[in-house]
């Protein structure tokens, strides 16, 4: 005598197929969704200062390296001191009001609290002289900063992604003096220009020390 | 009834049974175990195991909070009872697939009285074993790098590290020994079904439903017997090598790595035979104690004790040879780091472990030469549990030991172990006897087909006998003729 | 896995964790001195990511359930980034600056260059242009930035027990003190101070003895030059600073003289020394090192013929020197006649012999050097040998020191405790220094300061002295202050601020402007000092700016002169000075000196060099008393039993015991430094005090002193617990003769490989070294085409001093984890130097040092076991450790030969809930503590691997700076710290593959051997075999075993 119903011999087929889902769930939901690209790219917080990079660097067509100065001599971009925006700021739009925090920090000498949009993590010596220096281009890694009103993230920055170049740079190279350029593109390169030869790390302590 | 007591047997063939047993009295013995309430004694005994287990869980917390600084692990001693517990554990999860696998391609009639608890020992022991290597990292929380899983920083586990094939190799030995206890359970679990037929109230319903699920719908019929043969057989044969394999792998761990001690190329067979040396041991202990409080002497006999003791004395000498054999080469070789490693072994800071372990490994087991002390209880339990011992204080010389008198003196140490290792251990010994208590509370101990597959009756030749039997029983046992028969 | 934080941070907003108060907070309570401002741009702020994950954030609740104030579409904690509100001249964040400073040491002050990250200094180095470091630190100058950061400094003005006060109430009080003074001249003042040759502290000195003609100055030093300068008085008429040119003597004779430890100048002493002994061919010449001394030192570690002789000895040992010299005809003149016939302390006769036949062979080539606790006229008698040995001029020469600070301090400091107790005394000025802790036991100082009606302490912590006086007033560290100092040649130097003070304190000078002139910032006062000295006020400017920059004022280092020892004054003086009664079991004698790393215990609660093992008993956390194996024996010692010391006329003392090979037998080794009470979280409790023996007449060496044993033990706890090799071939070492017959003496006698690239190996050898495998690898071995990176480690000039072990640890953020886990073997050090005893005697043996790092295996054991990949191989054959990756099944430092691997087993730094190991307590480590950390070192989290990485981050920047400025690298342009530390320059670092480069040319090294090459690891890390040049006449040259 039989106490399942006759369905149930096909249970073990079933289980089968669930375990199978289950399997790839379990690996390819952490691979897709926890992944930088889903994470990361598209962080696009309000600053307490409204400041437009479409403005600055796009219509003005400000150089960046006016106000992250030192950006190549240094590991790090620095953001401007207030110091900086006070430049000009001092003697144009004085009275703006989105400009208080820039003017209150320039009075009472306490820093203005920008919010950090592109990070690395902590175990990660990333150095952005010697990118410059070989001559990968901001908008490589940081996209059309010159398009946006408020700076958001552009690029998954993972390990792999980082990989990629390490193991190919040639493609992200331009000219030096094109490094700011957000718009160049490897057909403007001068006649004969070939991008020069490095060896970009690819071990462990090339980034993590 | 005298009839059916008139045995058939080939010259010198012993019975594996007290005389004259029925199939009706085999499954009844067995199964009753599970059908009654049970004594209290087992609940005394389950009370005191299932409170070392939750020590068990306590102490694992606590470690993952603070670090493994809490244990007694130290430079040079980066391994110490963590890894001793579980190469101990691993080669006691041995036995099962030995008994279960290789003897019964050896046709070895005398396993089925054993195997089903063998087995089952096995599973607990091997998670007991993969708790250590799981807990003993420094990050546990990291442990999926070791899992070949695609992820963003596009980097795969080393393949060469003799750790990850561990990994392998033991995940691989606990699903086979899963599948294999599982798939010999299946006749008997419908047994129990059946038999819970006749039950009223809920208990019958629940171990209906239980046992009816556990049981695939395994109706006996002559179809279901021939493939499942087919498959045991199968098992069988993919679970032979992995006997070999799974603590060759472990013993790769330390022989293929550069320290004195470790670095030996007779690791693996000297690890396999430790292994199934003191698996038998551990089966031998529980066998005795089971048997005697269930009353399963007629199914466990003096004859299957007495053979293990004989499988003791061998793998017992065998790894005496290999103690042996590793002061040869280390003197024969000529590497002054390996025999100064060898002779601190003896003279050593750890000289009273290797006592232990030579006392307990080599000496104790020569008992065994003589049937007097092979075939009486007591001696067999004392040598069981001090063979179980001495095999952990192997463990412990061989991983300790070493790496406190390794190439560079500056840096030589000695290890001292602190209270939470105790804890450790014993806790995963608490977790072990609580799952094994409930095997026997809940699942046949005894391979009840299988048994009266090598019942007198079951042999074709002995004619028409069980047929008339009415029990609940008859047909696993019907069936249990033929295929015992074949 | 979280990188120091290199700011201070604002909480950003509420629900955000505050990283720490900021510096900017604690300065505006008080302003900036503007000077101070010029070189300590500091103001809160940051362009470095600062993480808001806990340490334990890990856990993934991290991530997923730490707060997420976020605007934006993506869910993610929210970062703060703080810039410049006005941009600091000279900082470029993420660029460190570096300045020239002093520190002081001893009654000198020692050039340092330190480096400054966004205006917190890290890391300390030797500055290249001052003669008393010659770009070499030594362990406690790496360490002082951990001093700089301890958080335990008093932080506020105290008023009488310990009532919280501030400056103002102080500085008001403190005029009425003042003026009510000035009404008798300051009849009724005392001001007490360390011995300082700082021009500035003499000339305010002068200045305010002006405005108080009464008042009396005295001076306190726990170890003090008396000795040595009263000795030059003799000789000289006027007390000198003796200096010897160890570089150029082939003989050097150390009467008790830690010349290359704990005397001063002790580090230019190393880099002369290790110039002598530096030999790269068998045929170079070579100096050879005679020791006598009680306690084995590491000068004597270094000797190549060592006496162990009780410290009271030593008088004997050099009168009888004397007498062998002058009856071998070198002439001493009247001295002959006061030695009279001295006898030679009983043992010594061959070793006074052998001694003066080296010395006559090399006359005009030797020195003899005196340590600073023998009596003056040893260091009379001394001079009177090197003058007549014609060395003056030579290898000895002379600087003369004001002699304003008298000769014997103990004296000086009982006669302040007698005008105490005469009531002569209302006002007390305790400027630095802890009297009250390290005064001998005898004056009983803390009693007397209670006294006084009113008596100021200035000091950095509020310890055993504030606890007895009025007022205490927290002192500025050294990296803190402007400040001046002298070198021992007199070279003027400028000590600048780092920082600005942390807690606010102020620094000795200010207070001692006070007494005289008005008021007056330190920074002008030092530059008043200082325009006395540069010619016009237009030349000033430029000079005080170059003085700042190269930190001396160069052409300052005028006096330097070659006298020759007057000899009757010097007989004279051997006539007065009895001989002590030679020591017995029943004259047991105690010989005190300063300790190896905590010196006379003012930074004694550093817990860098609280865990940094003694150089000679690798005793860590403690100090202990020293007995000979033969004197423990027959007074039945073993370690760590405890003992009391007691003599007629001192207090009692409990120490724990140690027996020690190569101390003097009936003579008892005792350090100054430990069982500070008050010293901070760190210190207090740490090791035994020992002052309490002293007696105002006997400081250092004191006989007749007796022992009893308390039936008690205590825990001393060592890094090293093994001392024998085993007869491995580990620290390989010969003698010059062995050398000159068999250049390959570290070489596996049936090597043929090496025997075919470098000549001929005698086969009757005894010793082999380490044979590289016949047969190697079955794969090919890796090319290395771009860099590639080695290091030569010399034995033959390394003198186990342990500067670079600190090095390491300040320059690679490396944990300390208290006593208790050292015990278990858990330190963490990446550098350790090992210490061999070399030879069968037990009492007196050699000993080896070795320093063992990662020696960068290019077939590492640990690579191929690392189930996760953690540890690899890089292309210019670093073993790379990414420490993010690593899940710490600590299988690599199982299958690491060298032992060199650490890992972290606790949470050693911020416990955030888990105990920590060091205090055993809860609390996390304090955030001072936090700015100590290298940005550019990530700081290791616990349950992972970590080792050492030849400074990789140094080896990534010069890479990237020879990038972006498009050249080439420089031969030798990398240096990692241990290099850039070691005062023997025994360390080379560089590219193998680079012709140029230092290191590729020592690893060719005849004595250059692969430490357990028999494994075939190939390390990149090779060691000189150690030459030793022990005396022929003695017989004692040593086989190779």
């Amino acid at each position: 005598m039989q106490i399942f119903p006759r369905a149930l011999n096909k249970l073990p087929v079933y289980a089968a197929l669930a375990n199978v889902v289950v399997l790839v769930a379990v690996i390819g939901i952490p691979w897709y969704y926890f992944s930088p690209k889903n994470l990361q790219v598209g962080y696009e917080p309000h600053q307490p200062v409204p400041y437009s990079h479409r403005l600055h660097a796009g219509q003005m067509g400000m150089d960046c390296r006016y106000c992250h100065a030192q950006i190549e001599r240094s590991a790090h971009a620095m953001i401007p001191p207030t110091q900086t925006c006070m430049g000009c700021h001092a003697v144009v739009k004085t009275d703006s009001a989105m400009l208080a925090p820039v003017r209150e920090s320039w009075e009472t000498g306490n820093p203005v609290q920008w919010i950090k949009v592109t990070k690395l993590p902590e175990h990660v010596y990333f150095n952005h002289s010697v990118h410059l220096a070989v001559g990968v281009g901001c908008v490589t890694c940081h996209g059309r900063i010159d398009q946006m009103d408020v700076v958001r993230l552009d690029k998954p920055i993972a390990m792999q992604w980082c990989l990629e170049c390490h193991r190919n740079p040639e493609p992200n190279l331009r000219p030096k003096e094109q490094i700011t350029n957000m718009t160049w593109t490897s057909d403007q390169a001068p006649p004969g220009w070939k991008p020069p030869e490095v060896h970009p790390p690819t071990n462990c302590s090339g980034c993590h020390r | 009834m005298s009839s059916r007591n008139r045995p058939i047997k080939e010259i010198g063939e012993v019975y594996l049974t007290k005389e004259g047993m029925s199939f009706h009295e085999v499954s009844d013995t067995v199964c009753t175990v599970t059908e009654k309430r049970a004594p209290r004694n087992w609940w005394i005994a389950f009370f005191i195991t299932s409170t070392f287990a939750a020590i068990l869980f306590i102490t694992i917390a606590y470690v993952f909070w603070q670090g493994i600084g809490v244990w007694g692990n130290d430079s040079p001693s980066f391994w110490a009872w963590d890894i001793t517990n579980f190469v101990w554990w691993i080669g006691i999860g041995h036995a099962g697939t030995l008994i279960s696998a290789v003897l019964f391609i050896f046709r070895q009639k005398w396993r089925t009285g054993i195997n089903r608890a063998a087995e089952a020992m096995t599973i607990f022991a091997v998670i007991c074993a993969l708790l250590f290597p799981a807990i003993h990292v420094g990050r546990v929380w990291f442990i999926y790098y070791m899992f070949p899983i695609p992820n963003q920083m596009a980097i795969w586990p080393n393949f060469k590290s003799p750790l990850v094939w561990d990994f392998f190799a033991v995940s691989t030995y606990f699903t086979v020994s899963l599948l294999f206890w599982y798939a010999g359970l299946l006749p008997d679990f419908a047994l129990l079904r059946d038999r819970a037929m006749g039950m009223i109230g809920r208990a019958g319903k629940i171990r209906r439903l239980v046992y009816g699920s556990l049981a695939l719908g395994w109706r006996g019929s002559h179809r279901h017997w021939q493939n499942y043969e087919r498959m045991y057989l199968i098992l069988a044969a993919l679970a032979t090598p992995l006997v070999l394999s799974v603590h060759s792998v472990v013993s790769m761990d330390f022989a293929t790595s550069v320290i004195p001690g470790w670095h030996t190329t007779i690791f693996p067979p000297y690890f396999v035979a430790g292994a199934i040396f003191s698996g038998f041991a551990m089966v031998q202990t529980l066998m005795l104690i089971t048997r005697a409080v269930y009353g399963m002497k007629s199914l466990i006999t003096m004859r299957h004790l007495e053979l293990m003791n004989k499988i003791m004395l061998l793998t017992g000498s065998l790894v005496g040879y290999a103690y042996f054999m590793e002061f040869f080469i280390a003197a024969y070789s000529g590497d002054e780091y390996e025999r100064y490693d060898f002779l601190s072994r003896l003279f050593g800071p750890f000289w009273w472990a290797y006592v232990w372990m030579f006392g307990c490994n080599v000496v104790v087991p020569q008992l065994f030469w003589f049937k007097r002390f092979r075939t009486s209880v007591p001696v067999m339990l004392a040598v069981s549990c001090l063979v179980n011992i001495g095999m952990w204080f192997e463990r412990f010389v061989i991983i300790v030991q070493s790496q406190n008198r390794d190439f560079l003196p500056s840096s030589w140490g000695y290890y001292r172990p602190t209270g939470v290792d105790v804890c450790l251990f014993l806790g995963t010994l608490g977790l072990f006897f609580t799952l094994f208590l409930l095997f026997i509370r809940w699942v046949p101990m005894i391979a009840i087909a299988e048994v009266k597959g090598v019942l007198p009756q079951a042999d074709p030749h002995d004619v028409g006998e069980h047929s008339t039997e009415g029990s609940p029983g008859h047909e696993a046992a019907a069936d249990a003729a033929l295929a015992g028969g074949e | 896995m979280s990188k120091r934080q290199p700011y201070p941070q604002e909480p950003a907003r509420p629900g955000d964790k505050p990283v720490w108060i900021t510096l900017g907070e604690k300065r505006s309570a008080k302003a900036p001195d503007a000077s101070a401002e010029l070189v300590t741009p500091i103001k809160s702020s940051d362009v470095i990511p600062t993480s808001r994950l806990s340490r334990r954030g890990f856990l993934g609740l991290g991530a997923a359930s730490a707060a997420i104030a976020s605007e934006g579409c993506i869910r993610r904690q929210v970062e703060h980034i703080y810039p410049y509100a006005k941009a600091p001249e000279y900082v470029i964040p993420g660029v460190p600056n570096h300045y020239a400073t002093i520190l002081t040491r001893h009654d000198e002050y020692v050039g340092a260059l330190v480096e400054s990250h966004e205006g917190h200094p890290t890391k300390i180095e030797g500055n290249q242009d001052h003669p008393t470091s010659l770009g070499s630190a030594d362990a406690m100058m790496q360490a002082a930035t951990m001093d700089l950061y301890d958080a335990d400094r008093s932080a506020t003005v105290r008023e009488k027990n310990g009532k919280g006060s501030d400056w103002a109430a102080f500085d008001k009080a403190f005029d009425a003190i003042l003026k009510t003074l000035a009404a008798d001249g300051g009849g009724k003042l005392r001001v007490l101070m360390r011995p300082s040759n700082s021009p500035t502290i003499i000339r305010l000195r002068e200045a305010a003895v002006d405005k108080f003609p009464h008042a009396r100055f005295h001076f306190y030093a726990p170890v003090s030059q008396g000795n040595v300068y009263a000795g030059g008085k003799i000789a000289f008429g006027t007390p000198v600073m003796p200096r010897y040119n160890y570089a150029f003597a082939k003989t050097i004779v150390s009467l008790d003289a830690d010349f290359l430890g704990t005397e001063q100048g002790a580090l230019h002493a190393t880099k002369g020394f290790a110039r002598g002994r530096r030999i790269e061919r068998p045929s170079d010449p070579m100096s050879r090192l005679w020791v006598v001394e009680p306690t084995l030192t590491v000068t004597g570690a270094n000797a190549d013929e060592r006496f162990r002789l009780a410290a009271g000895d030593v008088d004997a040992f050099a009168r009888a020197l004397a007498g062998e010299l002058a009856s071998r005809g070198v002439d001493i003149g009247p001295v002959k006649d006061a030695i009279g016939d001295a006898k030679a302390p009983e043992g010594t006769d061959a070793f006074v012999k052998a001694l003066a036949d080296d010395l006559v062979a090399n006359k005009g080539k030797s020195a003899v050097v005196a340590g600073r606790r023998q009596p003056p006229h040893v260091h009379a008698l001394v001079h009177a040998l090197n003058t007549a040995l014609e060395n003056v001029g030579r290898t000895a020469s002379y600087a003369p020191v004001s002699d304003l600070v008298p000769f014997d301090l103990g004296a000086d400091l009982k006669a302040l405790a007698d005008d105490i107790d005469g009531g002569k005394v209302d006002v007390l000025l305790v400027l630095g220094g802890n009297p009250v802790y390290d005064a001998p036991g005898d004056i009983k100082l803390g009693e007397k300061f209670d006294k006084v009606p009113t008596s100021i302490h200035l000091s950095s912590h509020f310890d055993e002295t504030s606890e007895h006086c009025t007022w205490h007033l927290p002192m500025t560290h050294e990296l803190e202050q402007w400040g001046d100092g002298r070198a021992y040649d007199g070279t003027w130097s400028i000590q600048q601020p780092l920082i600005a003070p942390l807690h606010g304190g102020r620094s000795a000078i200010e207070i001692l402007a006070r007494l005289g002139e008005e008021p007056a910032k330190a920074y002008d006062l030092v530059r008043t000092t200082f325009r006395e000295r540069a010619m016009t006020p237009a030349h000033f400017e430029a000079a005080w700016k170059t003085a700042l920059r190269l930190g001396l004022d160069s052409g300052s280092n005028s006096i330097q002169f070659e006298a020759h020892a007057t000899l009757p004054d010097v007989a004279a003086a051997l006539q007065k000075a009895p001989l002590p009664k030679p020591i017995g079991p029943q004259n047991l004698e105690i010989a005190i000196a300063p300790d190896n790393k905590l010196h006379d215990g003012m930074s004694a609660n550093n817990p860098w060099l609280l865990e940094l093992p003694d150089p000679l008993t690798k005793i860590v956390w403690d100090n202990a008393a020293l007995f000979s194996p033969a004197t423990a024996k027959a007074l039945d010692i073993e370690d760590n039993d405890v003992v009391s010391l007691s003599r007629d006329g001192a207090q009692t003392i409990e120490v724990a015991a140690f027996v020690m090979p190569g101390q003097a037998d009936n003579s008892i080794g005792l350090v100054l430094g430990w069982g500070r009470q008050n010293s901070g979280r760190y210190g207090n409790g740490r090791g035994f005090d020992v002052s309490p023996l002293r007696t105002v007449k006997d400081m250092d060496i004191m006989s007749g002193a007796k022992l009893a044993k308390s039936g008690r033990t205590y825990k001393l706890v060592q890094t090293q617990e093994h001392g024998r090799m085993e007869g491995r071939p580990l620290a390989l070492d010969t003698t010059v003769e062995e050398f000159k017959s068999n250049p390959h003496f570290v070489l596996f006698p049936s090597d043929e490989k090496e025997i075919a690239e470098t000549g001929p190996v005698k086969r009757e050898l005894e010793r082999p070294g380490s044979p590289t495998p016949k047969t190697g690898p079955l794969w090919d071995r890796i090319k290395y085409e771009a860099h590639k990176w080695g290091m030569t480690i010399d034995l033959s000039t390394c003198t186990g001093c342990n500067a670079c072990v600190v090095a390491c640890i300040a320059e690679n953020n490396i944990a300390f984890v208290g006593k208790e886990q050292v015990y278990r073997g858990r330190e963490m050090h990446w550098l350790r130097i090992d210490r061999y005893f070399v030879g069968e005697e037990e009492n007196n043996p050699d000993i080896a040092f070795q320093p063992v790092a990662c020696v960068q295996c290019e077939d590492a054991p640990c690579e191929n076991v690392c189930p996760v990949n953690a540890t690899t191989h890089s292309e210019e054959g670093l073993n790379d450790m990414a420490y993010n990756r690593c899940i710490g099944t600590r299988y690599c430092a199982n299958n690491c030969p060298y032992k060199v691997r650490r890992f972290n087993f606790l949470e050693w730094r911020s416990p955030e809930g888990a105990r920590q190991p060091v205090l055993d307590t809860y609390q996390d480590i304090p955030e001072t503590e936090k700015m100590a950390f290298n940005p550019d070192v990530t700081v290791r989290m616990r349950g992972v691997m970590e080792k050492c990485t030849y400074c990789v981050q140094r080896i990534e920047e010069a890479k990237i700076a020879a990038r972006r400025e498009q050249r080439g690298m420089g031969p030798n342009e990398i240096k990692t710290a241990c290099q850039q530390t070691c005062p023997a320059d025994a360390i080379v670092f560089g590219d193998l593959n680079e012709p140029r480069s230092e290191v590729s040319r020592l690893a060719r090294s005849e004595r250059g051997y692969a430490l357990l090459a028999v494994l075939g690891t190939h390390p990149r890390t090779t060691h000189l075999g150690k030459i030793r040049n022990p005396s022929p006449a003695l017989h004692k040259a040593k086989e190779p075993k």
